[in-house]
């Protein structure tokens, strides 16, 4: 009897605070609930969009940043100054990177000479004053494009108010276009586990990136990014890793969304490392081959890395999310006709490398004497340690255990070019 | 005359449910007011911290502020007298709490699991309390939050959506998992997270959730209260942070961007809010967290390198106790 009463009174007080049958992803794969971003009634006097912030992405990171992590978590995408003191790394792991590493800078001294990596040169230098984040001191400019640096924001490469969605047949569509009637956005389309849209029905595009022509801040976004997530994508690499499925199909590539700022990096012609091209059959059974340095016994069952991953030659997104995980339960390695891109060296947001790189690029090792390279652990190789504590590069590759590297690993170009 | 007593009966049940119904509605506006005295300090300045944790002593009038693992110190006047644990020999320090007998508590992590170190007054480990008897549902608990009210602590990891009460020497006694009480579906799992939290006086455990636009109360006997909602106007929720209750028994809420704090009374009718946007004395910048301590005083903190801002609350006939 006891047991009754406390469940009715518990059924009643849910019932009571109305929050039965609600949804709360809150962007749910377009524009969210207003009142979480635009302050109607008090916003800052003179303040753009009636935002409450020095500028869009500190708005952003209202939510997406939250003091007080002892680890990955969930949706967020930047560590509070407050977590990471000299020599603690960030602490988010997402796919795109924790924009905490921007302010990790270090100093080293390599044979006599003092030099300094600037945390700036670890990522996208997004603009939000409130939080620390200030635009690139370096390139004024996107590198290979003329995107002002200084207008850098979340917003430039994900659209909050995102009208874009995935219809039922598997097209892409803008919406709030006046005029043209289209199937309402029924929820977030970035996951392996978001709903399939029935027909009338859409759902978002992936990570409301913006594209289909968007022309935001001086840029057109061509085509559309397809990925899928696993549900769960902020987690620690130690044991399982992250895999995002990246699709391509015709213009709709990473290469090619990449290129609406950086378009010289993407030219052909130009003198730069292919992209959205075909691994072809020699870099394909390379990847499926790569193990470590000198190991190349693999196999193509289980070759994925998440710090080289590739494009998918398919735009279909039922093949997309069962190849998403988060579990290791799908690790095949590319066929020849599935693509390099960008984000196969680097990642969108930040990582604890130069150049935004997955790895280290910096020497010839990434694992030096079978240990991560540090200040501590490696004092006799500071080139390789650059300034870092041996756990901050471990953390830099997402907490893998160095063991599942060789002893003198080398840097991860081999995992294509097998050359070590 | 059969039917009188019935019928007194039902009158006195009515005027009874009238005067709830009175009781329940909205208080009164009472002229509670918040008045910005200084910030956070040392005898350099200001310290400019951003989004630091910050914990009372009520017994002593002291307050603790943890940034970057090192925890200063500072007296009722809010000037610096002491500081320690900037060295990572104890751990990652993700939060500070100090008990009735004036001994420092640390939430610490090492190798991603947490523990509880008991610091003497000047910061020197003196014990290690780890947390026991925690049933299987709570396995895999990762606490980030810690308050030790009562003789109790109460641990909260805002994201497992879960609080868990031990007593002094880590003695699992109670535990709470709030996403069934929230009534949240599956797929929102790992998308709502507590932002504030807090224990008043009575035990009640007072959180804010910003992705629902509500602020809750749980008592200590599991009953769950809220209040709030989505609105930009006054009294309104747009991103809900720290929350805390004064000693007239109203409830202050930050709204991050606001930049406001929020005064309900004990009745959940909204009063009045104080600060806005702005870098000027008594002005804040995205605000999250709030602790208040024994005589009212409100310690928020902010981004923009804004430190700790002292505020006290005033009543009519003085200020709070």
């Amino acid at each position: 009897m006891r047991i009754r009463w406390g469940f009715t009174a518990l059924a009643a007080a849910v019932l009571a605070l109305g929050l039965a049958g609600a949804a709360y992803a809150f962007h749910s794969g377009g524009v969210a609930e207003c009142t979480g971003c635009h302050s109607m009634h008090s916003a800052k006097a003179g303040g753009s969009f009636l935002l409450q912030g020095s500028d869009q992405s500190s708005t952003c990171l209202n939510c997406h940043q939250h003091a007080g992590d002892t680890g990955p978590s969930s949706y967020h995408i930047s560590t509070a100054d407050a977590d990471m003191p000299a020599g603690v790394p960030p602490k988010q792991r997402t796919p795109g990177g924790d924009f905490g590493w921007l302010k990790k800078t270090y100093t080293m001294t390599v044979r006599g000479t003092t030099s300094t990596e600037a945390g700036a040169t670890h990522g996208h230098n997004i603009v939000a004053t409130d939080w620390g984040y200030a635009a690139d001191p370096t390139n004024t400019t996107a590198p290979g494009g003329t995107f002002v640096s200084a207008q850098l924001g979340c917003q430039s490469c994900h659209d909050p108010h995102s009208a874009n969605r995935r219809l039922n047949d598997g097209t892409y569509v803008k919406g709030g276009v006046r005029g043209v009637a289209t199937a309402p956005i029924i929820g977030s389309g970035s996951y392996a586990t978001s709903t399939d849209p029935a027909a009338g029905q859409a759902v978002g595009v992936y990570r409301l990136l913006r594209g289909l022509g968007d022309n935001s801040q001086g840029v057109t976004f061509n085509g559309v990014a397809i990925a899928v997530a696993p549900s769960t994508y902020n987690q620690t690499e130690a044991t399982n890793q992250v895999r995002v499925a990246y699709g391509a199909t015709g213009t709709n590539t990473w290469g090619n969304w990449c290129a609406s700022c950086h378009p010289q990096m993407h030219s052909s012609g130009n003198y730069v490392h292919p992209t959205d091209e075909g691994l072809d059959s020699e870099q394909a059974a390379n990847y499926n081959a790569y193990v470590k340095s000198g190991d190349l016994t693999g196999t193509s069952a289980n070759s994925f890395t998440s710090l080289v991953p590739f494009m998918e030659n398919t735009g279909d997104v039922a093949t997309l999310k069962s190849h998403a995980s988060n579990t290791n339960a799908y690790l095949n390695g590319p066929s020849s006709s599935d693509k390099v891109a960008c984000l196969s060296c680097h990642r969108a947001h930040a990582t604890g490398w130069p150049e935004m790189l997955r790895w280290n690029m910096e020497g010839e090792f990434m694992v030096y004497n079978s240990l991560y390279p540090g200040t501590d652990t490696t004092p006799t190789a500071p080139q390789f340690a650059r300034g870092r504590l041996g756990a901050e590069t471990q953390a830099a590759y997402y907490d893998r255990p160095v063991t599942q590297f060789a002893s003198y690993q080398r840097v991860l170009c081999n995992k294509c070019h097998a050359r070590d | 005359m059969r039917n009188a007593r019935p019928t007194a009966k039902r009158m006195l049940g009515l005027a009874a449910l009238a005067a709830l119904v009175l009781a329940a509605g909205p208080a009164a506006s009472q002229p509670v007011k918040a008045g910005y005295i200084y910030t956070l300090s040392s005898f350099t300045g200001s310290i400019p911290y951003n989004w630091s944790r910050v914990a009372v002593d009520p017994e002593r009038n002291e307050v603790y502020v943890l940034y970057q693992n090192a925890v200063r110190v500072f007296n009722e006047f809010g000037m610096e007298v002491y500081q320690f644990g900037d060295d990572l020999d104890l751990g990652h320090i993700v939060d500070v709490a100090v008990d009735d007998r004036g001994d420092v508590l640390l939430l610490v992590y090492r190798e991603s699991r947490p523990a509880i170190v008991r610091c003497n007054y000047r910061g020197q480990p003196q014990s290690e309390i780890t947390l026991k008897g925690l049933p299987r549902e709570f396995s895999g608990f990762g606490p980030n939050r810690m308050v030790f009210r009562r003789g109790a602590f109460y641990l909260l990891s805002p994201l497992q959506l879960k609080i868990v009460m031990a007593d002094r020497d880590g003695s699992f006694t109670k535990g709470y998992d709030l996403f069934p009480l929230f009534e949240l579906e599956e797929k929102d799992r790992g998308s709502v997270e507590i932002g504030g939290f807090s224990v008043d006086r009575a035990g009640n455990m007072l959180m804010t959730v910003p992705v629902l636009f509500r602020a809750f109360v749980l008592s200590p006997d599991g009953r769950l209260s809220a209040f709030g909602k989505a609105s930009s106007a006054p009294g309104g929720f747009n991103i809900t942070g720290g929350i805390a209750r004064d000693s007239k028994g109203n409830f202050l809420v930050v709204d991050k961007l606001k930049g406001s704090v929020l005064v309900f009374d004990g009745k959940f009718a909204f009063l009045t809010q104080f600060a806005r946007r702005g870098y000027k004395p008594g002005e804040l910048i995205f605000p999250d967290d709030l602790v208040i301590d024994s005589r009212d005083r409100l310690y928020v903190t902010q981004m923009a390198k804004r430190g700790v801002s002292v505020f006290a609350l005033e009543y009519p006939g003085g200020r709070g106790m």
